[in-house]
This record gives structure tokens, sequence and C-alpha cells, in this order.
């Protein structure tokens, strides 16, 4: 079976590996899993908006920074970008959907998110506000944190990305989890 | 069909689509198929949030295979960054249409390789994809893909070897 050049597959280590499987059902159980997760991220529904009151100002910079968040927790915000449109707003989307505008939109959402928090840091002080702002920070950590790990996927070899969720996990981990080191046979996982 | 928001259009498209992409994930990982199942579904989570990035000249397989390795991967790193060791279940892999033992070993073999060098055995020698393409995926320099993958053979050959040796001695 081997061949001259060990570098090289053989003709029958070749026919080996073609004559490998290529499909394989995974349990029934998993369709119904992932479409209950689609549904519950309303990715088979239109979103829908409004029920907030414009004249209640710390309803509207909550409302705000919870849609800037989800747009964010989204993974740069495509989903909830799709699931807000209809069949056929939707598939104009995508075909008219570049680069330049997804770019375009994770700018517009990212001032948006930066707004809000700056927003959020001017409220005034009151016992009655206390509770809705500190939501509003929990709200904003967890966005974060999600982005975070969505940037990991986005750019991988970004150190600075990759310290910033370290940071973070080392930050949820439960005390004593996770102290070891695992010994690691490849370089660049 | 996806686009129209549809749930039985959905499930088409997953039935159609999954039994490719599980594979695929489950030899990628080493045969767990818990951890499989997992990354699956968030494939297509994944890919249905961003169904307006998909370019539509590309085929939805390919598209799904991309974004499966990302996620394949992206499970694989946070196993090791949680100090995990992989739970090797080798009852899990794949049967072919017509069992042949050679063929079982070969499976059975590409599962306990270590991580690096299964990865792009699968990615090169099963999926067909070039050193180019497996190092711009997996963020390694095509050297470094062209030796993970000699080191793969090397042991896999051993591996196989060693069956073979071992059905030798009990006939």
């Amino acid at each position: 079976m081997l061949p001259t050049d060990p570098d090289q597959l053989s003709p029958a280590e070749r026919e080996a590996l073609d004559g490998l499987p290529r499909e394989r059902e995974p349990s029934a159980m998993l369709e119904e899993r992932t479409v209950r997760a689609l549904r519950n991220e309303g990715l088979f529904r239109p979103v829908r908006r409004g029920g907030i009151n414009p004249h209640a100002p710390f309803g509207w910079l909550a409302a705000g920074i919870a849609a800037a968040l989800v747009l964010f927790a989204s993974g740069v915000v495509v989903g909830q970008w799709m699931g807000a449109r209809s069949t056929v707003q939707a598939i104009v989307a995508v075909e008219e959907a570049n680069a330049r505008e997804v770019a375009a939109l994770v700018q517009q959402t990212g001032s948006q998110y930066a707004a809000a928090l700056a927003a959020l840091t001017q409220v005034p002080s009151s016992e009655s506000d206390s509770n809705w702002v500190a939501q509003g920070r929990e709200v904003a950590l967890t966005a974060l944190y999600t982005v975070a790990d969505q940037m990991v996927q986005v750019a991988p070899d970004d150190p600075l990305v990759a310290r910033i969720l370290q940071v973070m996990e080392g930050e949820q981990r439960p005390p004593g989890e996770g102290s070891g080191t695992a010994v690691r046979q490849v370089v660049w996982f | 069909m996806i686009l129209t928001g549809d749930e039985d259009a959905f499930r088409q498209l997953y039935r159609r689509h999954t039994p490719r992409l599980y594979l695929f994930v489950l030899r990628f990982l080493g045969g767990a198929e818990m951890d499989a199942e997992d990354v699956v579904q968030e494939v297509w989570l994944q890919a249905v949030r961003r169904l307006d990035g998909f370019r539509w000249e590309a085929r939805l397989e390919t598209w799904l295979t991309a974004i499966g390795l990302n996620v394949a991967r992206d499970h694989l790193r946070k196993r090791y960054r949680r100090g995990e060791t992989l739970a090797l279940d080798v009852t899990n892999l794949p049967v072919p249409d017509q069992p042949v033992a050679e063929r079982i070993d070969l499976d059975t073999a590409i599962a306990t390789l270590p991580d690096g060098y299964r990865t792009v055995l699968v990615l090169h020698d099963i999926e067909g994809f070039k050193h180019r393409e497996i190092a711009e995926a997996l963020g390694i320099s095509p050297g470094t893909s062209k030796s993970q993958l000699s080191g793969a053979r090397r042991v896999l050959r051993r591996l196989l070897s060693s069956v073979e040796e071992e059905n030798h001695a009990t006939y």
C-alpha cells in the first residue's frame, strides 16, 4: 500500500479514501432542535417593531441600547436585518447585498452602540433609574462578550481580539475551572 | 426557497444538505457525535442569519461546508481553551454502504489522528481542498498544511499497517 514517494498517496490509498461514505444522517432530534432554535431567534417570522413610548426618555434610551446590542449580538447584524423584512424584501436584500453594505451596516450599528453607551453614562443618577442603568450595563457587557466571541471568527488571528475574549472568559469561568493547560499536539489551534 | 422564511422550505433544505454536512463535521471533530450535532445546528443558525452574504453563484453545499469548517474549528479551539480532551467514540463513525473491513479501519484510524493532522487530512484527502485553501481557512501557511498532511499520512499508514498485522495475526 505504500507508494514510492511517502508524501504521495498510492492508488490503493486514493481508492480507499474515495470509497469512504460522504453522507450520514444525524439523529432525528437534530432537525427539530435546529428548527426550534431558528424559531426562538425569530428567523422564521418578521420581527415586530414599535410598542415603545417615545415620550419616555429612558424607555427610548433603553430601546436604543437594546436594538443596537441585538444587532451586534447577531453576528455582525445580518440575522436580525434579514428577520425584519418580508419575503419579497428579503429576496431583494439578498440580491443587492454586498460587502460594502454589510461593512457600512457594521459601522452604523457600531456607532449606535457607542452612542447609546455614551447616553447611558449621561443618565442622571436617581434611585428610580438605577435599576434601568444597571440593566443597561449588564446588557452592554453581554453584548460586548458576544461581539468578542464573533470577532474571533471574523478575525481569528487578531491577538487583541483573542486577548479580550480570553480575559472575558476568565471573568466568566467558575472558580477552579480551567486553570490547567491542555497538552497541545498541534500549533495552530 | 429558504428566503421565503417558510419553515417547510427550510426543512427541505436541511434534509438535502445536512447528511453531508454532518459527516464532514463528524470526521473533522474525530467522531464526537454530540459535538458534531451541536456544530451542525450552529452552522444552520449562522447560515440563516447570514443568508444575505451568500453569493448565489456559489453552491450552497460549499458555503455550508465553509461555515461548518469555521464553527467546527471554533469548537475545537474552545475545547482546547477549556482544557478538555477529545472524547472519542469510534462507534459513531459511519459505516459504508458495502461494509469493507479496510474502510471501517480507515475511518477509525482517521478519527484517532491528532486534531491538526486529522483536520488537514480530512480537508485535503477527503474533501479535496487545496493546500492554499486549507491555509486560508485554518489560518496557517500552505507549508504547514503540507507538513501536517505528510505527518497525518505517515501516522495513518502506521495505524493501518498495525491493524493489518493484527488481522494477519488473528487468522
